[in-house]
């Protein structure tokens, strides 16, 4: 796909095509190539940074997303913005990798020569806080609160969750807002490290 | 103002700075009296980060179920360049190895590949080495020699051994092979088997071919002589002496002959001293000279001492 053609589809407001564009930038075997080749550690075929390279390439795009209004095409093309970015994503997830391995490590010598419950390594990352939250406030919410999140109209909301009218999507956004709202509230120890 | 007044959009209304100063002082009062109105507002304040998170979320999850799709689609997986480079580096090195290999193969088979006729029919000293060569009659005094006698090998001068090991290699330079195509690859056959130590299956093919003809006598002496069967040499030689189609190495086959029964020393001597007469009364003429003259004359006087 063009540069042009990608960028204009990734701006636009419509999901079906900003998901086929996002689909065919995580699926093109040529950038994944590219990355792989910037990412020599990968390169060692056992297996064990799969999972890293893949959550560092899906990081990349969405990164790339995120930063489009700043994107300037003169500047670099599409697919090398992204490899610049999955390049870093993976990396740090490497050392960050290296680091908990490390932490383990010393986790499992401390419990080894001291066996102590209280030592017990404890991991509660933010994206099982966010998994958590998502659970809570259900599909439809979910669907409700990302789309406006992503300045989606009250129009496109409606034609999307099949809502009678967008005052409707708009009071059901609202609702969905404040479950979330209540739902925080309930559980403070969620949104401390947010 | 009580708290329970304030509704959802109060609340961002106030988070967007959108109330004026009055209820804006009311709202932050009420707060600072009710803990559940302030944890409501800290919560909203951090709703756009919330969803921020969530956002990244869910499209992780969506972007690993596309992916999911993906490779269920792919056959075969898409290969990286390092992993595809190796491929074919792996692949030269094979095809490398298969040729070095075919290469091998062929030098060591050379000989074979050469028209090489069927074997005749097993001949009992061709086929079983240990048998002593059984020779068509031609000489019955040469005949009744008896068998080579292994010690008297050291009695001749090492250069007379490598004389030996030598003698079938220069049948090429002496010409012997001239002849039409047949006859030379066949030639080319004995002279490859004998090189690769193949003597019972070189000797079996050259006792294929007309025995009365002197190339095939000269590869059977030889080849004899190679075995280390001196008298079954000797008797070859005799015959490649006196066939009449041999006027070219006549003499050379005499030398040998001779050669062959100091080998077979002492119980050759009354035949070696028959046939040595008449070579040292005249070793020039035999072309007779160097350490070879010298080991002839040892043997010589070796022999008439004995007499």
């Amino acid at each position: 796909m063009l540069d042009a053609t990608l960028l204009s589809d990734l701006k636009s407001f419509d999901r079906r095509r900003r998901d086929a564009a996002l689909r065919s930038l995580l699926n093109d075997a040529g950038l994944r190539t590219a990355v792989h080749a910037k990412t020599r550690l990968y390169d060692r075929r056992d297996g064990r940074y799969d999972a890293i390279f893949e959550e560092a390439f899906a990081d990349a795009i969405i990164d790339f997303y995120e930063k489009i209004d700043q994107y300037d095409p003169e500047k670099s093309a599409i697919r090398s913005t992204i490899v610049r970015f999955a390049r870093i994503n993976f990396y740090t997830a490497y050392r960050g990798e290296q680091r908990l391995e490390a932490r383990h490590r010393k986790a499992n010598e401390n419990a080894a020569a001291n066996k102590n419950p209280e030592n017990a390594f404890v991991e509660n990352d933010r994206y099982v806080r966010a998994l958590e939250i998502l659970s809570h406030l259900g599909e439809t919410c979910k669907t409700l609160l990302l789309m406006w999140y992503e300045n989606f109209s009250f129009d496109e909301v409606a034609r999307s969750l099949g809502r009678p009218s967008p005052d409707a999507a708009k009071q059901a956004t609202y609702k969905c807002r404040e479950k979330l709202n209540s739902f925080l509230v309930a559980r403070p120890d969620i949104t401390q490290n947010f | 103002m009580n708290e329970r007044m304030y509704d959802f959009e109060d609340l961002e209304d106030y988070v967007l700075e959108r109330m004026s100063e009055p209820d804006r002082a009311a709202f932050e009062s009420a707060m600072e009296a009710d803990e559940s109105l302030r944890r409501r507002v800290e919560a909203l304040r951090k709703e756009k980060e919330v969803l921020y998170y969530l956002r990244r979320v869910v499209w992780k999850e969506k972007m690993a179920a596309w992916r999911a799709e993906q490779l269920r689609v792919e056959i075969p997986p898409a290969t990286p360049n390092r992993d595809r480079r190796r491929a074919i580096w792996l692949l030269i090195m094979a095809l490398g190895a298969v040729l070095i290999f075919i290469w091998l193969w062929y030098f060591r088979f050379q000989g074979s590949v050469v028209q090489e006729p069927g074997l005749p029919a097993p001949e009992s000293q061709a086929v079983e080495p240990d048998t002593p060569v059984q020779l068509p009659p031609a000489n019955a005094e040469l005949n009744k020699l008896p068998p080579p006698a292994a010690s008297q090998a050291g009695v001749l001068p090492e250069n007379w051994r490598k004389w030996g090991d030598r003698a079938y290699s220069t049948l090429l330079e002496k010409d012997v092979l001239m002849g039409a195509t047949p006859e030379r690859d066949m030639a080319d056959s004995i002279l490859t088997l004998a090189a690769q130590n193949r003597l019972d299956d070189a000797f079996r093919l050259a006792y294929s071919l007309d025995t009365t003809q002197s190339a095939a006598q000269l590869h059977l002496a030889h080849i004899a002589f190679l075995k280390g069967d001196h008298a079954a040499a000797a008797r070859w030689y005799g015959r490649l002496k006196d066939n009449p189609g041999n006027a070219r190495f006549r003499l050379d086959a005499q030398l040998d002959e001779i050669a062959c029964y100091i080998y077979l020393l002492p119980e050759s001597a009354p035949v070696l001293l028959k046939l040595m007469r008449p070579v040292m009364e005249q070793p020039e003429a035999f072309g007779l000279s160097g350490s070879r003259l010298d080991a002839f004359e040892q043997v010589w006087k070796r022999l008439n001492k004995i007499e």
